[in-house]
C-alpha cells in the first residue's frame, strides 16, 4: 500500500504526466502554504518564506545544473546581481524595484552570457567549469566591495515601506504568497519543458554530451540557453531577497554560502527532477533553523552540525530523497515478486 | 550513382602520431563499405575525422556536393550523417523512447511528430516491448540496437555504425547483420567498421582496409580476402590456406 502510493508518487515515466497521488501531495503542500497565516505564528513564517525562496532558488540552479548537468558553484553571482540591480538603481536613482527587477535580469543575462561563451567556446566541462563559475562569482564580490559607486562594503539599505508598487508586499504574508507564486511558477515551467524539444535537449546533454552532438544537438547553444536564463531567474530570487530583507553587502549577495544555498536542496531532495529542489528545501531549511537555535550559544556550532548532517544524507543517499525512494520502493517490489 | 561522400587526403595527427594518413574514399549512394584493420589502425580516428568530432589537420571531406571539412558534427548530423559509437554512448537515464527521440528531433521540432517517428524507428530495430523501459538497465545488444534506432531517427543519407557487432552473442549478430541491410534496403548507405568478418563479407559491396593510418587496399570482399598485403596485416594466416 505504501509501497505502491510511493512509488507512483516517484514515477516520472508516466509519459510525462503527473500522477493521482504526485497531484495530491501538490495539492495538499500547496493548501498548506497557502492557508498557513492562518495557524502558523508570524515569525514562524519566516520559515515557510525561507523554505519557499531556497526552493525558488535552487530550481534556478536545477535547470542548468540539474538538467542540462553544467555544474555551477558561483550561482550568487546571478542573485547578487539581481539584488543589487534592483537595489542601487532604487535608492541611487529612484528606479522603481519592478523596474530594477527586469533590469537586473538583464544585467545577470549578459554577465553570464559572458561567463556562458567564455567557459562553453573553451569547452571547460564537468569540476573545471563549477571552479570557473567559483571564480567569476568571486570577482564580483571583489569588484562591489572595491566601488565606491556601488556602495563598497557598506552595502545598500532600501527603506521600508508597505506599497507593492515599490516590490514590497506589505506583511509576511504578502512576501509568502509572492514567493509561493515565483516557486509555483518557475516549477511549472520546469515540469513543461522536459515535454519539449529543448527540455529533452538539455537532458541529452546532460546524459551524454558527445552523443548529442552526433544526433544533431548545437551543445553550446543549449547550454548558452540554460545558463542565461538560470541567470535571469536567480537574478529575480535576488531582487526578492534584497526587498524582503532590506538590507545587502557583497559579503551576504556574492558569497560561496549563497551559491551552496542553490545546490544543496537540489543535492537532498534529488537533483535534475521537477520536485527534488522542493523536497529538498522543505527538510534543509528545517534543520538550519533548529541547529541555530539549538547552538545559538556556540557561534559557528550550528554549521558544523548543519555540514555534518549534509554530509550524512549524501553518503546515505547520493541521488536524493527521489532517489533513494525509488530504490527502496524497487527492493521492496523485486522482495516480494521472489516471495 | 551519386558520390555521396568524397574523402581527399584526409589526414589526422596527434602530436607526432598520424593516426589517419592521406586517406582517399568515395561512397557512392546506397553502397554498404566495410573499413577493417587492425586494431589501432586508424578506423575510428578516421570515422572522427569526417563526421567532425575531431576535425581533419589536413585534407577535405565533401559530403552530398557540399565541403564539410570544417564544420562541427551537429552541422554533419543536421546534413544527413549519423553514427554510432564503438563503445555505447546512450543518455542513460533515459528511456528508449526518450533517446530515440533525441535523434527525431534533428528533423522535427514538435514533441508529437518526435514521439511518432521515434516509436516507428523502435519498431523498426524489434525493440517495441522495451519502449519505456531506461537505457542504462538493457543488455548491450539492446543499446546498440537503440542506438542505431535513434542514429537513423534523425533521418541520415549516410549511417556509420563503428563496430556495432562487438560483444554481440551469434543470434544477435545474425539479428544486426539483417537489421543492417534492412537500413540500406530504406535508402541508407553505410560505411562500417566491423571486426567480424563472417558479417561484414556479408554485408559489404565493397571493403576499404586501414593499416597504420594508410589506405593499403580496397575492392570487394572476395578480392580483399585474398590481397596478400590484408592477409599480412589484419586477416591472418588462416585465410593464406584459403588462397592455397
Amino acid at each position: 500500500m505504501i509501497s505502491d502510493f510511493l512509488k507512483r508518487a516517484t514515477n516520472s515515466t508516466n509519459n510525462g504526466r503527473l500522477t493521482v497521488q504526485q497531484i495530491v501531495i501538490i495539492c495538499v503542500l500547496s493548501l498548506a502554504v497557502l492557508l498557513s497565516p492562518l495557524y502558523v505564528s508570524n515569525y514562524r513564517l519566516n520559515l515557510i518564506i525561507a523554505i519557499l525562496t531556497s526552493a525558488y532558488f535552487a530550481q534556478c540552479w536545477n535547470l542548468m545544473s540539474g538538467y542540462t548537468g553544467q555544474f555551477s558553484f558561483g550561482h550568487a553571482a546571478f542573485y547578487g546581481l539581481g539584488a543589487y540591480t534592483s537595489s542601487i538603481l532604487f535608492v541611487d536613482l529612484g528606479i522603481n524595484p519592478w523596474i530594477g527587477l527586469v533590469l537586473g535580469m538583464i544585467v545577470a543575462g549578459l554577465v553570464a552570457a559572458g561567463i556562458g561563451y567564455l567557459s562553453f567556446h573553451y569547452n571547460l566541462k564537468g569540476d573545471y567549469f563549477a571552479l570557473a563559475t567559483m571564480a567569476f562569482c568571486e570577482i564580483l564580490r571583489v569588484l562591489f566591495k572595491n566601488t565606491k559607486a556601488l556602495h563598497a562594503s557598506s552595502g545598500v539599505s532600501i527603506p521600508y515601506s508597505k506599497s507593492i508598487a515599490l516590490m514590497q508586499f506589505g506583511s509576511k504574508q504578502g512576501f509568502l504568497y509572492a514567493a509561493f507564486v515565483m516557486l509555483a511558477a518557475i516549477t511549472f515551467a520546469l515540469y513543461k519543458i522536459r515535454r519539449t524539444k529543448m527540455g529533452l535537449y538539455f537532458v541529452a546533454i546532460r546524459e551524454n554530451e558527445d552523443a548529442a552532438r552526433a544526433l544533431g544537438i548545437n551543445a553550446f547553444k543549449y547550454k548558452m540557453i540554460a545558463l542565461i536564463a538560470s541567470a535571469m531567474l536567480s537574478a529575480i530570487g535576488g531582487s526578492f531577497y534584497a526587498q524582503y530583507y532590506l538590507y545587502i553587502d557583497p559579503t551576504i549577495a556574492f558569497s560561496n554560502t549563497v551559491s551552496v544555498s542553490a545546490i544543496t536542496p537540489c543535492i537532498i531532495g534529488g537533483a535534475g527532477t521537477v520536485f527534488g529542489p522542493i523536497i529538498g528545501a522543505m527538510i534543509l531549511e528545517p534543520i538550519s533553523e533548529i541547529t541555530n537555535a539549538a547552538l545559538s550559544n556556540y557561534i559557528g556550532m550550528n554549521m558544523v552540525v548543519y555540514g555534518l548532517i549534509l554530509v550524512i544524507v549524501i553518503m546515505v543517499m547520493p541521488k536524493g530523497v527521489i532517489g533513494l525512494t525509488k530504490e527502496l520502493v524497487n527492493k521492496y517490489d523485486k522482495k516480494k515478486a521472489e516471495e | 550513382m551519386a558520390t555521396l561522400l568524397k574523402a581527399r587526403n584526409v589526414t589526422k595527427k596527434f602530436a607526432g602520431l598520424t593516426a589517419v594518413d592521406s586517406v582517399n574514399l568515395d561512397i557512392e549512394e546506397g553502397e554498404i563499405v566495410g573499413l577493417i584493420g587492425p586494431n589501432g589502425a586508424g578506423k575510428t580516428t578516421f570515422f572522427n575525422s569526417i563526421t567532425g568530432f575531431y576535425p581533419a589537420t589536413f585534407g577535405s571531406v565533401e559530403f552530398d556536393n557540399h565541403d564539410i571539412t570544417k564544420r562541427s558534427t551537429f552541422q554533419n548530423c543536421k546534413a544527413g550523417m549519423a553514427r554510432t559509437f564503438q563503445i555505447v554512448q546512450p543518455f542513460g537515464q533515459l528511456t528508449s523512447l526518450e533517446n530515440v527521440m533525441v535523434g527525431a528531433f534533428n528533423r522535427e521540432s514538435s514533441y508529437s511528430a518526435a514521439e511518432k517517428i521515434a516509436r516507428e524507428m523502435i519498431q523498426f530495430v524489434g525493440m517495441e516491448d522495451k519502449m519505456n523501459s531506461i537505457v542504462a538497465d538493457l543488455t548491450i545488444g539492446d543499446q546498440r540496437k537503440l542506438e542505431m534506432a535513434r542514429a537513423l531517427a534523425t533521418k541520415p543519407k549516410l549511417l556509420l555504425l563503428d563496430e556495432v557487432m562487438a560483444g554481440l552473442t551469434p543470434t544477435e549478430i545474425e539479428e544486426c547483420v539483417e537489421l543492417v541491410l534492412k537500413i540500406r534496403n530504406s535508402g541508407v548507405t553505410i560505411l562500417m567498421i566491423e571486426h567480424i568478418m563472417a558479417a561484414l563479407m556479408k554485408l559489404s559491396d565493397r571493403v576499404v582496409v586501414l593499416d597504420h593510418g594508410k589506405l593499403i587496399a580496397e575492392g570487394t570482399p572476395q578480392d580483399i580476402t585474398k590481397n596478400e598485403r590484408v592477409i599480412e596485416s589484419y586477416l591472418g594466416s588462416a585465410y593464406k590456406k584459403d588462397i592455397k
